[in-house]
């Protein structure tokens, strides 16, 4: 036993002897590695994690930037640089005994950790998330915006407001060259109300999205058949919590719910809207006589699916229908104007992410519109068809690059029939009438290729080709487009861009028999530079553009139209947004020259927008915690209108002005639920505005459209139990 | 007599191979020690340990949890040395790991509670976001609330939360109380495994002493600063700054 002790005694003392030679003869043949870490400007930065990837020897730099690792694994290694808000470095080094490395390491700012930079110049972005330029809460809360996105969005430069609707007519371009799409799908009649200026109202509520971007010129190559502008706007996806939002105002009654079927796999949301606006034409009198009040309502189901953390499928259905009876007054006819609409999207939207690397997105949709107008022997049953498949492709080879891609392929199915005046000028429902049924079927296919590419952390690039076809005029078409930021400083980014841009003729402009079928499809080429700041309290932008169209489509006696018609357009945007203490909200400018030979201006003139100065303050404040005011005052210019045969466009409306404010009160109550009460006083200042003038043929008479409400109010509130 | 041998060389041979259990023992161990004394450089040593694991793990949640945590007291720091710059990155790594994390393990509920702490943060860097930031905040906290309920850093977090928040937004200092106070008890009945986070059991009654004190009651803000202090004799915060501040009030 003793012997046992003495000899495990022994074997301790020769162990420790044997392992102190080791350790000697290790430190004898250490390697050293040792250097400083830098930023761009060659500042010291302390604290920064350097070690070796294949185990846990490292160290962190000191207060000036210094490190030192002794090793003793030799041979070829890599040495990891982490730093938050840096770029991570791996250096590939050759330890040797006794020999020691010394490096200078320097690190660039990480682009995750800096701000979002929209690359792409005359770009907002609207999204629930900090940072970004309009938020849900700030379309509810612009006064004047009537919780419309288009009118929130009215608000912004380089979109001009023509009358009082909704319609977007971007940087001297007409309301159809801006397509808004819903998850991919093409809203093809994004109106409430429509009309020639587009509708009173936009169709989605700003409740109903989780994101939008919107551009107003040289977007990318994802974007197709339009000539100006783009509104993308996101759906919510899955419903976190159960939740019931009830609300009821002067004019209109809402419910709805979300629900997660299984938490986190399986949601539904529901909405629903009816709009009668009787009382409010009651209670504020009104300049229009209605033999039907504006009545409307939308229900809104979508239900998602998330099978995967890397994957959801998203089916939304949107099914609205309005009904507008009013008095139409001309110099020549006044009798009742009468419209119905029916409208419904249905789309299918599948999400994926293969990998880290690709993501994908695809959308299956049909978007049925059916419309009844009639007004005298005037009478239009208008009914489309779209169905379209777009697929996007995002491939993200490193931080610094990415390549996108995807295609659409869509078709079109429209019937128009009625009959229309044979004498334009003579509405009376007596008056002869020529009786018509025309369809129109097209088929479009488009496909773009596009890469950003950030080659320093300065310097961010966006190349894209694009290239659609439509087979009714059997015509294709190439656009390459190009912008380039620069970000001079943290907070400062120069931008440029450039792009050519197609649209593809109206279906009655290349009607066989009414129309040309040999029409080119419409171009514009946008240059754009921008100039951005942006701080932690203001976000400030400024752009100069210029637009160049070609192939307009113009009254032609021998073909009904030609594609001869051109025109431009140039000007200036300014915003600035800001958030102070006590005062929130954003102010922008618009400058605006917008003239074309196009239709029937058989030469170039001012367009029917071209509204030359157009100022927007939508300031918000909030006393205490429960209340909130906003205030939108907004100056525009007169716009152009034709006061004689041929004429066109030679004189100028009066200016307009407009000022509404709103008051909203926020409470909690038993827990995270809360009401919202809300009134607003919208034409404060009671101007009636001009928006035009209706002539008789010979332009002697006219009679004036005025807006619609003088000062009026509306109220209303509305509950969330969650 | 060679097994002996062998085992006895292994037994004195400088370690060269620790395992990710040890190596994350060792790291909390580092945050806890730089937290009690309150030093940037100490929690940042901690955060590189962690990241220099996440090579070579197959826990890379919990990796990410811990990595957050260190830039959630990193975030603390600089708010206290009024560096919002800072203060910001800290924020959105902390998101960005912590998401990383729920990712990988969808029931980690003090991983969402430290996820609600931080959009928090994101209000006290622009207030003017508590517009989207507050409601984020809440579901994460009921999301941690949904998954533990008796997780005591939930009620922690949720009445500090609750500290900051006014009574008509939901919050207030009666809530602050209850919150804190339950996490109190369910601290002591608290036992989970060595590696797993169990931060904030003395931390609590600080907290718990300055809402005491923000409703009036000195003398019971000096108890649970003392309670602090018996659960953690080097409770920096409580020790050297709390402490001592009530007593210099009361002089």
């Amino acid at each position: 036993m003793l012997r046992n002790k003495i000899i495990l005694i022994i074997i301790f003392v020769i162990s420790i002897v044997i392992n102190q030679a080791l350790s000697y003869h290790n430190n004898k043949q250490i390697g050293i590695v040792s250097g400083k870490v830098l930023d761009l400007k060659n500042a010291p930065l302390p604290f920064v994690n350097v070690f070796f990837t294949d185990g846990m020897e490292g160290t962190i730099t000191d207060e000036n930037g210094n490190f030192k690792i002794e090793t003793n694994h030799f041979g070829k290694r890599v040495l990891r640089v982490s730093h938050i808000g840096y770029e991570q470095k791996d250096i590939d080094i050759v330890i040797k005994k006794e020999t020691p490395i010394v490096l200078n390491i320097t690190l660039d700012e990480s682009y995750v950790e800096m701000e979002t930079v929209t690359i792409t110049a005359s770009s907002f972005t609207a999204a629930d998330k900090e940072g970004q330029t309009l938020t849900s809460l700030d379309v509810v809360t612009t006064a004047g915006a009537a919780a419309d996105i288009f009118k929130a969005i009215q608000t912004f430069p380089g979109v001009t407001q023509v009358d009082e609707g909704a319609g977007m007519f971007v940087r001297g371009g007409d309301v159809s060259e801006t397509i808004v799409m819903l998850d991919g799908a093409t809203l093809v009649h994004p109106y409430r109300y429509e009309s020639d200026t587009g509708g009173y109202f936009g169709m989605i509520n700003p409740f109903l999205l989780s994101g939008t971007y919107f551009s107003s010129g040289a977007f990318s190559a994802k974007y197709g058949n339009a000539l100006s502008g783009i509104l993308a706007m996101e759906s919510l996806g899955m419903p976190d919590c159960k939740s019931i939002d009830f609300g009821m105002g002067l004019a209109a009654i809402s419910l709805g719910t979300s629900y997660p079927i299984i938490p986190d796999k399986l949601g539904v949301r529901f909405s629903g809207n009816y709009s009668d606006t009787k009382t409010l034409f009651k209670v504020n009198g009104g300049t229009e006589k209605f033999d039907k009040f504006p009545l409307s309502w939308d229900g809104n189901l979508s239900v998602i699916y998330k099978y995967s953390n890397h994957g959801y499928l998203k089916y939304f259905n949107h099914s609205a229908q309005d009904d507008i009876g009013v008095l139409y007054e001309s110099p020549t006819y006044s009798g009742n104007f009468i419209s119905g609409t029916d409208n419904i999207l249905n789309n299918v939207y599948w999400k994926q992410m293969f990998g880290k690397k690709l993501l994908t997105k695809s959308s299956l949709s049909q978007n049925r519109f059916h419309q009844d107008i009639m007004v005298g022997n005037l009478s239009l049953k208008n009914s489309d068809v779209f169905t379209k498949w777009r697929t996007d492709i995002t491939y993200t080879v490193s931080k610094k690059f990415k390549i996108n891609s995807g295609f659409e392929i869509d078709n079109t199915e429209s019937t128009v029939s009625g009959s229309y005046p044979d004498d334009e000028n003579n509405l009376h429902p007596d008056a002869a009438s020529i009786t018509f049924s025309n369809d129109y079927s097209a088929f479009h296919n488009g496909l773009y290729l596009e890469c950003e590419i950030n080659f320093s952390q300065r310097i961010f690039t966006i190349s894209g080709l694009r290239f659609d076809y439509l087979n009714e005029i059997n015509t294709y078409t190439i656009d390459p487009r190009f912008s380039i930021g620069y970000r001079f400083t943290d907070t400062q980014i120069l931008k440029l861009a450039t792009g050519r841009y197609h649209q593809y003729p109206k279906a009655q402009c290349i009607d066989a028999h009414y129309g040309n079928p040999d029409l080119l499809p419409l171009e514009a080429i946008h240059y754009v530079v921008g100039y951005e700041l942006k701080s932690e309290i203001t976000n400030f932008r400024a752009e100069l553009y210029y637009k160049d169209y070609n192939e307009l489509p113009i009254k032609d006696y021998e073909q009904n139209f030609a594609s001869d018609g051109y025109g431009y357009s140039y000007g200036a945007d300014l915003f600035v947004k800001g958030t102070l203490p006590l005062i929130s909200g954003w102010m922008s400018y618009s400058y605006l020259v917008s003239e074309r030979k196009e239709l029937e201006h058989l030469k170039l003139v001012p367009t029917d927008y071209d509204i030359r100065h157009n100022f927007i303050a939508a300031l918000k404040s909030r006393i205490g915690e429960r209340n909130s005011f906003s205030l939108t005052y907004r100056y525009t210019s007169g716009k152009p209108y034709t006061a004689a045969l041929n004429q066109w466009n030679s004189d100028r409306l009066p200016s307009i002005q407009r000022l509404d404010i709103s008051w909203s009160y926020f409470t909690f109550f038993s827990g995270r639920n809360f009401l919202v009460l809300y009134a607003a006083v919208s034409n404060l200042l009671d101007r009636r505005n001009i928006y035009g003038y209706r002539y008789n043929p010979e332009y002697t008479e006219r009679t004036e459209l005025k807006s619609t409400f003088g000062r009026s109010i509306y109220f209303g509130f509305s509950i969330s139990l969650r | 007599m060679i097994r002996n041998f062998l085992v006895l060389l292994m037994l004195t041979m400088p370690i060269f191979s620790q395992t990710i259990e040890e190596y994350i023992l060792q790291g909390k161990e580092k945050i806890e020690s730089a937290r009690l004394q309150w030093n940037r450089k100490g929690m940042l040593e901690a955060r590189a340990v962690f990241e220099r694991l996440l090579i070579k793990s197959d826990k890379d949640w919990l990796l990410n949890y811990y990595i957050a945590y260190c830039d959630y007291r990193l975030t603390n720091y600089a708010f206290g040395e009024n560096d919002k710059k800072a203060a910001r990155k800290y924020v959105s790594d902390g998101i960005k790991k912590l998401k990383a994390c729920v990712n990988e393990k969808s029931d980690c509920a003090d991983a969402y509670a430290l996820l609600s702490s931080f959009y928090g943060n994101k209000i006290a860097l622009n207030p003017w976001s508590g517009f989207w930031n507050g409601p984020k905040s809440g579901k994460m906290i009921e999301k941690a609330f949904s998954l533990e309920p008796n997780n005591p850093r939930t009620h922690l977090i949720s009445g500090i939360s609750s500290f900051y928040t006014p009574e008509k937004w939901g919050g207030g200092k009666e809530r602050a109380k209850e919150s804190l106070s339950k996490a109190t008890e369910l601290f002591y009945d608290e036992n989970v495994e060595a590696i797993m986070p169990d931060w904030g059991h003395s931390e609590t009654y600080g907290w718990l002493g300055l809402v005491e004190l923000a409703m009036g009651d000195t003398n019971k803000a000096i108890i649970n600063y003392k309670k602090a202090l018996e659960i953690n004799p080097d409770n920096g915060w409580v020790k050297y700054r709390l402490l001592p501040q009530i007593i210099e009030n009361n002089e």
